[in-house]
């Protein structure tokens, strides 16, 4: 389960880091990935709130010029 | 000379006068990439990042490099301007450890702006010119993945930065101790046994400690975990980090040092103390002579407690290096010369067990007598000796053979007599082991090494201060 969390966070590349020598860790990689699906589902739900926003104003938009 | 060796682009050889860094051909883009961009240039110009240029060839050092990795010979070659009187992690009181965190995250986010990031985040990537730090090892600046979230020193950043200051701020551990054994700080279960269970769900150890630790257990281990991570946009991933590091900046509040009033020694040159201030002011003047008249320019100032005079050394122009064994008095010391500008290096260094030279074959970090022996012209030694011969118990000949031997020119040095009131309380009914110690046997003592310029007796009568020269 925990692992699923991680693979939906970030899409992972399969690529070796680049001139990574010092430790990562495995607690604290894990919490950042966490984190960074925290704050890019918060990023998605805020441009989805946008998104949806735009469509309402063009629905609106379009029933005012069809009353008019 | 030493040698730093661990970054695989590259190692650092350290003689006399020079910094050298050989780096080879899986350092060689990222540097030359690096160097040609704009925030390089700005961190240099502003003092953050150490002064570079490229160099021909290491001359009579290029042997001296630790042997290169197989298919990694060097392809160029370095010269750093040289930080005054190096300086290592343990011999930082908290203030600095933070400030030097400070620096690192300021670096690694400024560098996002144009597709850099830092590779470590440990604080040996630091040195302090005075109270500002300076960071030195140009390579870890590396280009990142733009689409990349991960900021992958969070690991290092966290355990050499956020939980020494983490302990030192909540169990009140060492610094000093706490480096000198643990190069690579301290793992999250360390603190987590330390804590209660109340503690563990309270900010900051829930967030530093506790779900770390808690992840770390849940995480399989041959998991792909270590897999490099993308998102769709760049933008998305510019994104993401900002708010990591956010994120990793109220970590870091949460842990700064605060100012206590924990040591007797913080409030030594409060006039309500058993002195006056006849006392220090006689003191201030005969440094000041000494100084305006033999012009010294590096000054060492063994324990300098608060550093006021320190502060005097370095108001006439003197370049100071002032080490106290009391990390609160060396970090108050710092909190007061970071803000006016002094240049004055506040060191944790105990003048009795001074730092030893450590890592691989004790050659990474030289000993601090090591970086001292010559360094200085000018040695202060204010009311210190008395507590080096009755509670360290090292005889006078030896103190000041240590002295003769750092000092290359003079030394200003302070006898306190066994009947001054400082003195007895230190003693305690050893008395008689200092029945022979007396201002005449000082004052043979000092003519073996150094000639007599002049000497005063102060208020209280037990006390003589000297300005001695060197033979």
């Amino acid at each position: 389960m925990f692992s699923a969390v991680l693979v939906l966070a970030v899409h992972e590349t399969g690529e070796s880091f680049y001139a990574l020598y010092a430790d990562p860790g495995a607690g604290a990689l894990a919490w950042q990935l966490l984190l960074a699906a925290i704050f890019g589902g918060m990023l998605y739900a805020r441009s989805l709130l946008v998104k949806l926003k735009i469509l309402r104003s063009r629905k609106e938009k379009k029933l005012d010029d069809k009353q008019d | 000379m030493f040698t730093s060796f661990r970054d695989p682009a590259g190692s650092v050889l350290v003689t006399e006068d020079r910094v050298l860094r050989s780096v080879n051909m899986t350092g060689e883009a990222n540097l030359n990439a690096f160097l040609a961009s704009r925030i390089a240039k700005g961190f240099v110009e502003s003092g953050v990042l150490v002064r570079t240029t490229r160099v021909g060839s290491a001359g009579p050092f290029t042997n001296q490099f630790r042997p290169e990795r197989q298919g990694r010979e060097n392809r160029v070659t370095l010269e750093h301007e040289r930080i005054p009187f190096p300086n290592f992690p343990y011999e930082w009181p908290p203030e600095m450890l933070f400030q030097a965190a400070s620096l690192t995250l300021d670096l690694a986010e400024q560098a996002l702006t144009e597709g850099f990031g830092l590779k470590d985040a440990t604080p040996y990537n630091i040195l302090f010119r005075g109270t500002r730090p300076v960071f030195v090892d140009l390579l870890s600046f590396e280009q990142r993945d733009p689409r990349d979230p991960i900021w992958l020193p969070y690991a290092q950043f966290q355990r050499t930065f956020l939980l020494p200051l983490l302990i030192n701020r909540f169990f009140s551990v060492d610094l000093h101790q706490l480096f000198l054994t643990r190069c690579d700080g301290l793992n999250p279960e360390e603190v987590y046994r330390l804590c209660g269970a109340w503690r563990k769900l309270r900010r900051p150890f829930l967030t530093l400690v506790s779900i770390p630790v808690w992840l770390e257990a849940r995480s399989p281990r041959k998991s792909a975990l270590y897999n490099p991570r993308r998102l769709k946009t760049t933008s998305d991933a510019t994104h993401v980090l900002g708010q990591l590091f956010r994120f990793i900046r109220r970590q870091l509040k949460d842990v700064e040092p605060v100012e206590h009033h924990t040591s007797k020694w913080q409030d030594y040159m409060n006039p309500r103390h058993d002195f006056d201030m006849n006392y220090v002011w006689k003191k201030e003047l005969f440094v000041r002579q000494a100084l305006d008249e033999f012009r010294a320019r590096r000054v060492l100032d063994v324990g300098c407690n608060t550093g006021y005079f320190s502060r005097s050394a370095a108001r006439v122009g003197a370049t100071v290096v002032a080490i106290d064994r009391d990390p609160a008095v060396v970090g108050d010391l710092w909190r007061e010369v970071h803000s006016d500008g002094a240049d004055i290096l506040p060191l944790v260094v105990d003048f009795a067990r001074p730092s030893p030279s450590v890592g691989w074959r004790n050659s990474e970090n030289l000993s601090f007598l090591e970086r001292a022996h010559g360094s200085f012209d000018l040695l202060l030694m204010l009311a210190i000796v008395h507590h080096l011969l009755v509670s360290e118990r090292i005889p006078l000949e030896e103190i000041l053979g240590l002295a003769a031997d750092l000092t290359s020119d003079l030394l200003v040095i302070e006898f306190v007599a066994p009947d001054d009131p400082m003195f007895t309380t230190l003693t305690r009914g050893r008395e008689s082991l200092f029945d022979k110690l007396t201002n005449e046997s000082f004052r043979e003592a000092c003519t073996k090494r150094f000639h007599i310029i002049r000497s005063q007796q102060l208020d209280p009568k037990s006390r003589w201060l000297y300005l001695l020269k060197k033979k």
